[in-house]
């Protein structure tokens, strides 16, 4: 089996298939969305058969719900980061950027469920030259003067960026002067739990919390991020290792062209245009799964059409074939409501075979999984996790 | 009177035309010097064909940033003797005399292709570093 794609929904295909004992490679061309997203793990907003009622061409209506356990297990087995949650009911997280955020997990330094801090006082530090500084923000959030924003000048001069900060206090030492100038600042005594932006160190970052905690004496935990910051960068490196750990080879690479016969594809060229060398590989398998996602990670594209990139197939918009919209048709005017154009997609039947214009199926040899399936927006629906855990296990178990 | 003033303007076209034919066409400023002579001052350079259907693709990056984080010699000097690859390759997007304006920043790059290797859209990061290098001299 071939997957293209090494998001989320690629590693569980992958990683499903691995363990039925069957041969997985794993084309991707680099990083995708997968590595822009916060740090936590939604399933659904209110629950999940309000979810299917709401939208009729959800891709839950595919899924099979009730192996969400055992597709959970799975994935924990590989992926090196602790993470806690539950199933049943969304946990109530701060962001960045000073918004709350329902989802059903997070990761370990991230889990401060705002419904269980009760009457305790919480301190959100922001730093200084980073987006994420709380500076702007008032008290009057979560209920009267529970949680005090502040901002914490950085302590060295030059302005830096998330991922370099992280990288910076990757080291005991930098976690050390970072507390001197938390405590030479703020008087912690009031304040029962410090939060701090999702900075803390970048491959060592549960040590580097618990650090701070033994240098400050109370308990630290990290913000959700809003938009692309550290978590998702450790959320696709620890992808990276839940795939070494499964010993699944990862080709670097651009899929540049397919044959097939009839409606079975049989061969892949994959050319690998960041080697000096421009190497090509060619890759035969039974199945291909497509988890490319949509338009960040360049699963889908308008370049003249609404078109996808690695084998052309057809994209639909709540069951209509969109590939010659325009763009206006699917986008609101609203800024913040959630936007029809990310919720186009591959329309596939049970199981997850794309199909085109007339019903038919595309290539019968082709598994759709992840954010490029039709009917659910991946940054507003709250259902990415979900989706993406179920439709890449389901991927995975299709093989043949 | 109408037919006249016709008459007038199709002479008037004629001699242009023949002042054109005969003239112009000899007298015309052709070459590289007289390209930089022109738009030097504005930081444009010429272009050659190859380079030019490159540029597409030069342009598609949407500043998701996971390329700073892989970038070394970002993490070693950032704003003073190197700009983010991101900035570099977004610059495109914007228009050709933007181009020298990122040239000090280039000359610290190691060109080690990390960056290039966990791009989204596939942006050919290293060969608009190199491209940049080439037209450093503008």
């Amino acid at each position: 089996m071939v997957v293209i794609g090494s998001g989320l929904s690629g590693v569980m295909a992958a990683l499903r298939a691995s363990s039925q004992g069957k041969k997985v490679a794993v084309v991707r061309k680099g990083w995708g969305a997968s590595a822009l997203t916060g740090g936590v793990f939604e399933i659904s907003e209110t629950s999940l058969s309000k979810t299917k009622e709401d939208n009729p061409t959800h891709p839950y209506h595919l899924l099979d719900l009730e192996v969400l356990p055992t597709a959970f297990e799975l994935f924990k087995k590989y992926f090196p980061l602790k993470v806690q949650g539950s199933y049943t009911e969304n946990h109530l997280f701060l962001s960045d950027m000073g918004m709350v955020r329902r989802a059903a997990f997070a990761m370990e330094s991230q889990f401060l469920d705002f419904r269980t801090v009760g009457r305790k006082k919480v301190l959100a530090l922001g730093v200084h030259p980073l987006h994420s500084s709380f500076g702007n923000f008032s008290g009057d959030f979560l209920g009267g003067e529970q949680v005090t924003f502040a901002s914490l000048p950085w302590f060295q001069e030059t302005p830096l960026l998330p991922s370099m900060v992280a990288k910076k206090l990757d080291h005991p030492d930098e976690v050390r002067k970072l507390a001197q100038q938390i405590k030479s600042k703020f008087q912690l005594h009031p304040y029962a739990i410090l939060l701090l932006p999702p900075v803390l160190g970048f491959d060592f970052f549960s040590d580097m919390k618990r650090e701070l905690e033994h240098h400050l004496g109370l308990p630290v935990y990290e913000t959700v991020a809003t938009y692309h910051s550290v978590p998702g960068l450790r959320f696709q490196k620890a992808l990276d290792a839940s795939l070494h750990k499964a010993s699944i080879p990862i080709i670097q690479g651009k899929v540049k062209n397919f044959e097939h016969q009839k409606k079975k594809i049989t061969l892949l060229r994959v050319c690998d245009e960041s080697s000096p060398q421009l190497n090509e590989t060619t890759l035969e398998a039974d199945t291909f799964v497509l988890a490319t996602g949509k338009f960040f990670s360049g699963g889908i594209q308008k370049q003249k059409e609404f078109l996808e990139t690695v084998f052309g197939l057809p994209l639909f918009f709540e069951n209509e074939p969109i590939h010659n919209w325009e763009s206006q048709k699917l986008l609101k005017k609203k800024f913040f409501k959630s936007q029809p154009l990310f919720q186009c997609g591959l329309k596939t039947d049970k199981n997850l075979i794309p199909l085109n214009e007339f019903g038919e199926m595309c290539f019968e040899n082709v598994r759709a999984c992840g954010t490029i399936l039709q009917g659910f927006d991946p940054t507003h629906d709250g259902t990415r996790f979900g989706v993406q855990l179920l439709s890449g296990y389901k991927a995975g178990d299709m093989a043949v | 009177m109408k037919g006249l003033k016709l008459c007038y303007a199709k002479i008037n076209l004629a001699f242009a035309v023949i002042l054109h034919f005969a003239f112009k066409k000899w007298f015309r400023r052709r070459g590289l010097t007289h390209f930089l002579k022109a738009y030097q001052k504005d930081r444009v350079f010429p272009l050659l064909g190859e380079e030019r259907q490159k540029f597409s693709s030069y342009s598609n990056c949407i500043f998701c940033g996971l390329c700073v984080s892989q970038c070394e010699v970002t993490d070693l000097n950032f704003y003073q003797k190197f700009l983010t690859p991101a900035n570099i390759a977004f610059s495109y997007t914007k228009s050709l005399p933007e181009v020298s304006s990122n040239i000090d920043f280039v000359a610290h790059c190691s060109s080690c292709r990390a960056c290039e290797k966990v791009c989204p859209t596939g942006v050919p990061l290293n060969s608009i570093l190199q491209f940049v290098k080439a037209h450093a001299s503008f």
